[in-house]
């Protein structure tokens, strides 16, 4: 058998080529419908729906920032209501952007350190409260804390500061400030993680110009339509991650039957806040971002079924979302009786959406990928 | 760290070469009967191991009870086993001449297989890469073939999410490749430490359980998945990666090792980042030792590594490539999830197509 591929290596790489062809020639058809405006959802994405909600993070965190200065410098019990709510509406503005995995977020770990989640073996209380109980001082210059652990550093650290049980303490004055200190150095690196997300993606930043010129030089998208994927699969996985990581462990369901898990975020009781947020954001970034709108302009059908099928969907989420703003509107959702009777037909269309929405905005996009290069391992 | 370079000017050639024609000159093994196996998705949902012989199609069809990923065979018993997918946890060993009936093992409850496993040369016993998911570590589950695959015990991978797994050629030395990412049942298949993961390469002794050795990689390579491997001649192993970092990011993703030194990569281009897509899918040395074929499906790329010489010698594109194996006859079977294949790759030949989608991996069966 020896030395019976060992041809020379430009014959080796004419052969690479001449097979090429034939396996072109196999490629299933995956053409796209020409008129879906690739470049135009890109550009919408970008400018009404991943922008403006990173704008709202940056102003929700800033909010938060001023809300734990003013319980540092004057500790009381209205302050630390004032945070503690501040710390809610902060994670209203989150949860809109949380699963936008892509980008400036995948850079950094940002994504984590805004929010490090799930964190199934206590990671992040274990740090915090380690931290907390050596003083760790450097932890209380945002620019050190930057380069600590994720756990430390985001939205769920800042959680186990404001809503632990110790964290009464913060509302008295004369007791010891650096829980409070390290409150705002949290507050102020989320400040600095946000700022630098919204850089790259204004127009001229690094990745905007990723973002804005596919081609076959781009380094991260070869194709306008790789783009548009880019966008579809947000929506695909946050569908997917929303009701499978996030509602059906609550209820017990699927592979956590056994054991029901705890609510995100059940310190500070905004589980249903999050949730929410993240119902919205994903109804924004399918109506507001330009998805529908491209697909319905791409005329995947004659006649009007396309405007139909967006219709039923958008009234479908209509209908979760006046169910999730309810519950989120309440002070401690989970406590309410039969709040699993409430959550079902929240979670339940998340999956029909999924199934509509995606399946029929790859088909229109012309997005088909194959099945291992979906779903390798 | 050492690094290698690629043979640019062969590389850009190769990529430019899809529409140069010419009269192929390789000589090729002849007579000998190219046999693979391969996990498969059937069109009804349904989920098969497949023994395939390129030149008699079918030679036998394994149900499996879900998704499978890789197989491992064994010479001296002729037995083959399919693995679940993560997190699943059963396996099936069959003997594709359809001589034994197929018997089905499970992992503990505690633990899942991560879809790799390799016999011992006798073929007495199955090591397979499994989850402790609880501690969030990886272990190497033992496996006693001729007593119906009891489960004997495990040792540590020394590592987390060990995946492919291999024998060197002492047959006493195992090669773990430690992807480095934590997963827990409860999440499914999402990564749970991307911040912190690490991958790396582990040597143990599998008569012992210990480390032997272990190569870790950080700092620009702390988001990159140690995932697949091949062990080509003088235990030399290739290497293919995964990275899970911002995706314009420039990666190496093939590597080589030979204990006792430092793991060496393949220095990127923008061309090779481009063509792989930060992702191997599968990598297989030739059965004459000389070339890796690497595959990454979200590039629909093969690429053609020249081992000795450790450079790039051609790319070649096939639609939702994953599977590649070596063919006995020379070159490479390479297998497509749109149930397309071809064998003897990258000479030509016929693509032919079956109605299933070939997964991941595929696996020479030595007769």
């Amino acid at each position: 058998m020896q030395g019976r591929m060992r041809a020379p290596i430009t014959t080796c790489v004419i052969l690479a080529g001449l097979w090429t062809t034939a396996a072109l020639m196999a490629t299933p058809a995956q053409s796209a419908p020409a008129d879906f405006d690739h470049r135009k959802l890109a550009e919408i994405a970008r400018s009404k729906f991943i922008v403006p909600k990173y704008e709202n993070l940056r102003a929700g965190i800033q909010s938060l920032q001023a809300a734990i200065s003013t319980l540092c410098q004057a500790p009381g019990k209205q302050q630390l209501a004032f945070a503690r709510k501040s710390y809610r509406d902060a994670v209203a503005s989150w949860g809109p952007v949380e699963f936008i995995r892509f980008g400036p977020v995948a850079k950094q770990n940002r994504l984590e350190r805004l929010f490090y989640w799930p964190d199934r073996k206590g990671r992040g209380r274990r740090q915090v409260l380690r931290l907390l109980s050596a003083k760790d001082k450097s932890a209380l210059d945002p620019g050190q804390l930057a380069v600590k652990s994720v756990a430390v550093q985001g939205l769920t650290a800042l959680e186990l500061i404001l809503f632990s049980k110790a964290s009464d303490q913060l509302a008295s004055k004369g007791t010891d400030s650096f829980a409070c200190s390290y409150a705002m150095a949290i507050a102020s690196n989320l400040g600095n993680i946000v700022a630098e997300i919204l850089k790259e993606w204004t127009p001229g930043g690094e990745f905007e110009l990723i973002w804005s010129s596919p081609g076959t030089q781009n380094p991260a998208y070869l194709s306008p339509s790789e783009v548009s994927l880019e966008i579809v699969k947000t929506l695909d996985h946050g569908l997917e991650n929303l009701r499978d990581r996030r509602i059906a462990p609550i209820l017990g369901f699927g592979k956590n039957r056994r054991r029901k898990s705890r609510p995100v975020l059940w310190r500070s009781k905004s589980s249903m806040i999050l949730i929410n947020a993240n119902i919205e954001g994903l109804y924004e970034l399918l109506f507001d971002g330009g998805l529908a709108d491209a697909y319905v302009a791409s005329k995947p059908y004659k006649g009007e079924r396309a405007e139909d099928l967006m219709a039923s969907i958008k009234s479908e989420f209509e209908l979760m979302i006046g169910m999730s703003r309810q519950l989120a509107s309440k002070a401690d959702p989970f406590s309410e009786p039969d709040i699993a009777g409430r959550l079902v037909p929240i979670g339940f269309p998340l999956r029909n959406i999924r199934h509509n929405a995606v399946t029929e905005l790859k088909s229109a996009a012309g997005l088909a990928i194959g099945f291992n290069a979906s779903d390798g391992d | 760290m050492r690094r290698m370079e690629i043979n640019r000017r062969a590389f850009v050639g190769g990529l430019a070469s899809s529409i140069i024609a010419g009269t192929p000159s390789v000589a090729a093994g002849r007579g000998a009967e190219a046999v693979f196996a391969a996990n498969v998705v059937e069109r009804n949902g349904g989920f098969a191991a497949v023994a395939y012989s390129a030149q008699k199609g079918v030679l036998l069809k394994q149900p499996l009870p879900a998704r499978g990923h890789d197989l491992t065979y064994n010479q001296a018993t002729g037995l083959l086993v399919a693995f679940a997918r993560r997190p699943g946890n059963f396996a099936v060993a069959f003997d594709y001449r359809g001589s034994r009936s197929p018997i089905t093992f499970t992992t503990p409850p505690n633990r899942h297989f991560y879809g790799h496993g390799v016999f011992s040369i006798d073929g007495r016993l199955l090591y397979a890469t499994e989850n402790d998911f609880e501690n969030a570590v990886g272990v190497i589950g033992i496996y006693d073939v001729q007593a119906g695959f009891k489960r004997l015990g495990e040792f540590k991978s020394y590592g987390v999410g060990p995946h492919d797994v291999a024998l060197l050629s002492d047959n006493r030395t195992l090669v773990v490749a430690n992807g480095g990412m934590e997963t827990h049942p409860s999440s499914g298949r999402q990564p749970l430490n991307l911040a912190t993961m690490q991958s790396s390469l582990a040597y143990i002794d599998r008569e012992t359980g210990d480390l032997l050795e272990k190569h870790e990689l950080s700092g620009d390579r702390q988001k990159l998945s140690i995932r697949h491997f091949d062990v080509a001649r003088g235990d030399v192993v290739v290497l293919g990666c995964q990275f899970k970092g911002p995706k314009w990011q420039e990666i190496d993703l093939i590597g080589f090792h030979q204990r006792g030194h430092e793991i060496g990569f393949l220095a990127s281009s923008p061309a090779a980042t481009r063509a792989l897509r930060q992702y191997v899918s599968s990598i297989a040395v030739s059965r004459d030792g000389t070339t890796a074929g690497v595959t990454s499906s979200r590039g629909e790329q093969i690429v053609y590594v020249d081992v000795e010489r450790k450079t790039i010698v051609g790319t070649a594109r096939f639609s939702d490539v994953s599977g590649v194996a070596p063919d006995p006859r020379g070159g490479f079977v390479l297998t497509g999830g749109y149930g397309h294949w071809t064998s003897r790759a990258p000479q030509p030949a016929t693509i032919k197509r079956e109605a299933w989608a070939w997964d991941n991996h595929a696996i020479a069966i030595n007769s």
